[in-house]
This record gives C-alpha cells, sequence and structure tokens, in this order.
C-alpha cells in the first residue's frame, strides 16, 4: 500500500526510524521555513506520524505521515518530498512531491512534482504533472461550479460539497 | 475575496506549456486521428493510457472532454518479471500471469471509450498476450476504440514512451525500463488476437511501427 514508485526504491519513513518524536514538530511555519508557499501555515514533521480527520484552513505542510481524510477547503496542501499521506484530500490547491494513496480534490490547482507518487483519482480545476511523476489512477479537469456526472470508480464517493450544505446535513 | 482573486488570478495565467524537448522524434499516428472522433462522440469519455503519465497527454485529453485513466502496466510488467526468482523452474512462470493482471485495470466491464495501449502487447510474454487482449476487451465499452502499436523490426527497437503532444501527432521519449520485445506479431496473429473486435485498421509507418486501430 505505501511503495514508493515500482521502479525505484522503496521511500524512507522517518516516523519509524525516530518514533520518539514530540508535538513541536507540528509548528508553525514563518519562523523556520522563510518565503515561499510554505511561509505560513502549519507543517506536519518528518518524525510524525498522524492518523485522523483534519479540518482547518490554514496552509498545511506535510513531511511526515498522515494518514485519514484532510479538508483545507480555502488553503493549500503541501505534500513534501518525505511526506506519506494515506488520505482523501480537499484543497484549494494541492501540490504533491512525495506519496499519497487516496483521492485528491483540489478547487483551483493540483501539481504533482517529479519526485512525487500519487495512486488515487484527481479532480481539479487545473492540473500539472511534472516529467518523471507515477502517477496511477483518473484525472478529471472540473471547473469551479461544475459538477460533472463521472462514471466508475471514484466518481461517486468524492463529491465538492458547499461548507454549509455540508454543516447543515450534519 | 481573497480565495476569489487567486482564483481569477490563476486563471488569467497562462497555461502551463509542453515543453519542446530538443531531438525528441515525433510521428504522425493516423490511428491516433482515428480515436479522436470516437471519444469526442461520448459527453465526457473514459480513455485509459497503459503507458506513463505525461501533462501533454492529459491536457489533449481533458481538453477534448474527456476523463483520462492513467496505468502503467509497463512499469507492472516490469515489476512483475522482475519478481521472477531466477532460481524457480520454467513452471514458475504460470504465476507471471497471476502477479500481472491480477492487480492491473481493475475496472468494471465497459468502463472505456478508448484504451492507449501503445507498444505494450510488443513486450508481454506469451501467457499474457490472450488474456490482456481479452481483458482490454472486456473494458471497452461498445463502439468505444483502441489504439496499439507493434513494431515491424524488432531488433532496431528501443524502448519508447509515447505521448499525445496534438491530435494525430504522438513524441517518443527513449524510456528507462530494459523491456525487451518479445516477437513480431504477423497480421495474421492479431486478426487472432482481436477476432473478438468488429473493426480493424492498420497503418504502417516509415518507421516500421504499425498501428493498429480496434472497434469493439
Amino acid at each position: 500500500m505505501w511503495g514508493g514508485k515500482k521502479d525505484e526504491g522503496t521511500v524512507p519513513n522517518p516516523a519509524r526510524e525516530n518514533p520518539t518524536a514530540t508535538a513541536r514538530d507540528l509548528r508553525p511555519l514563518g519562523s523556520t521555513m522563510g518565503a515561499g508557499p510554505r511561509s505560513s501555515g502549519a507543517r506536519l514533521g518528518r518524525s510524525l506520524s498522524v492518523k485522523g480527520e483534519l479540518v482547518g484552513n490554514e496552509e498545511l505542510v506535510i513531511d511526515g505521515e498522515f494518514e485519514g481524510s484532510i479538508e483545507l477547503n480555502e488553503s493549500s496542501l503541501t505534500v513534501g518530498p518525505q511526506g506519506r499521506v494515506q488520505a482523501d484530500v480537499r484543497a484549494r490547491e494541492i501540490v504533491v512531491e512525495g506519496t499519497v494513496r487516496g483521492n485528491l480534490c483540489a478547487a483551483d490547482r493540483l501539481q504533482i512534482s517529479k519526485s512525487g507518487n500519487v495512486v488515487g483519482d484527481l479532480v481539479a480545476a487545473r492540473i500539472v504533472i511534472e516529467d518523471g511523476a507515477y502517477f496511477k489512477g483518473s484525472i478529471d479537469i472540473q471547473k469551479p461550479g461544475e459538477q460533472k456526472k463521472t462514471k466508475g470508480e471514484g466518481g461517486e464517493s468524492f463529491r465538492i460539497t458547499p461548507v454549509a450544505a455540508k454543516e447543515k446535513t450534519q | 475575496m481573497g480565495s476569489v482573486l487567486r482564483t481569477l488570478q490563476s486563471w488569467f495565467q497562462p497555461p502551463a506549456q509542453e515543453v519542446a524537448v530538443p531531438g525528441v522524434p515525433r510521428r504522425a499516428s493516423l490511428g491516433l486521428q482515428q480515436l479522436v472522433p470516437v471519444l469526442r462522440e461520448s459527453e465526457h469519455a473514459g480513455v485509459v493510457d497503459l503507458g506513463c503519465v505525461w501533462q501533454s497527454t492529459v491536457s489533449f485529453f481533458t481538453g477534448i472532454g474527456c476523463k483520462i485513466y492513467t496505468e502503467d502496466l509497463f512499469a507492472a510488467l516490469q515489476q512483475a518479471l522482475a519478481e521472477k526468482k531466477p532460481e524457480a523452474p520454467p513452471l514458475a512462470r504460470v504465476g507471471l500471469e497471476q502477479r500481472f493482471l491480477a492487480s492491473a485495470l481493475q475496472y468494471p466491464e465497459g468502463s472505456f471509450r478508448g484504451i492507449l495501449v501503445w507498444d505494450l502487447f510488443d513486450y508481454l510474454p506469451q501467457e499474457l498476450v490472450g488474456p490482456l487482449a481479452a481483458r482490454l476487451h472486456r473494458l471497452l465499452e461498445p463502439g468505444g476504440a483502441l489504439l496499439a502499436l507493434f513494431h515491424n523490426r524488432p531488433e532496431k527497437v528501443q524502448f519508447n514512451r509515447y505521448r499525445v503532444v496534438e491530435a494525430g501527432t504522438l513524441e517518443l521519449l527513449p524510456g528507462s525500463l530494459p523491456l525487451q520485445v518479445q516477437r513480431t506479431f504477423s497480421n495474421r496473429a492479431l486478426l487472432d488476437l482481436f477476432a473478438p473486435f468488429s473493426t480493424s485498421r492498420t497503418f504502417v509507418g516509415r518507421d516500421n511501427l504499425r498501428e493498429l486501430f480496434l472497434v469493439k
């Protein structure tokens, strides 16, 4: 399930190498990462392994392991080169430099970098895939406000639901 | 408000362009030209690419309204072959079919309007040829089409990856997998292999690459 690229070695697992990491690895980025896309928001450090449901509205960088679900509807998620995510993700923008197993839905842009390894179904307004990236799954372009009928697996289980509507139903 | 502005900014940014790689050979593909109208007949047609993922291929097919699936069966084949233990007797290859097909193309029947097979069949061990052809036929919806390539002169073949750059044009990029062409298919062998398909057309290029366009 967590296999790396099929023709390459496995991805290192920092969490297993350092199971004694503490929560201080989950900290704001401003003081450590400088300018750029990682300059605000939070970061899941390389030595952290988290399971659960993550909901929020700030930029998030995952360099460790995450399993569960992620909703960052107005913010961006970056899975760093060492990051390993097994989750369905919804965010405004998603950048994958590491390993992801799960369906990804980006309201705006979804990028798989050359070091990225993704198995899942992708839905986004714009998709950028760098040469050398590994991807297995489906790609569907959906403009904002558009809801296409999809065939096959994944289409029904991963819909964009307006937050207000979701709150009413809960 | 900020998110709306970001979204608007993103829409007015120039789209990502496929960077032309100097020296990357291109070839015309009559088979691809035949496939595109078949895909356009169906709204939001599903098309599966059995090679590796390329931005230009994704952009092309999503640009004509398709939903594209990618499953790199070349890499899957290489992995299945690599798992074969060298000390195992020849009969151990019976398990190759299971290793390769058990996890490949696990989609419901009739899932796709189009399938891009490229030259995968040339690299398949014989025991996988028939089962994969049958599975591809099952995965196509009625009226759907398949494009496969076959080398006429395998001794001169370099393992390539194929990507679509525009309608009817492919780019051939050298691949890194150590796969070897296993055989040359005769026209009769191809007719027998794909007998369940209702229509077949063959186009032969000057590069000794045969394109086989099949309609279910």
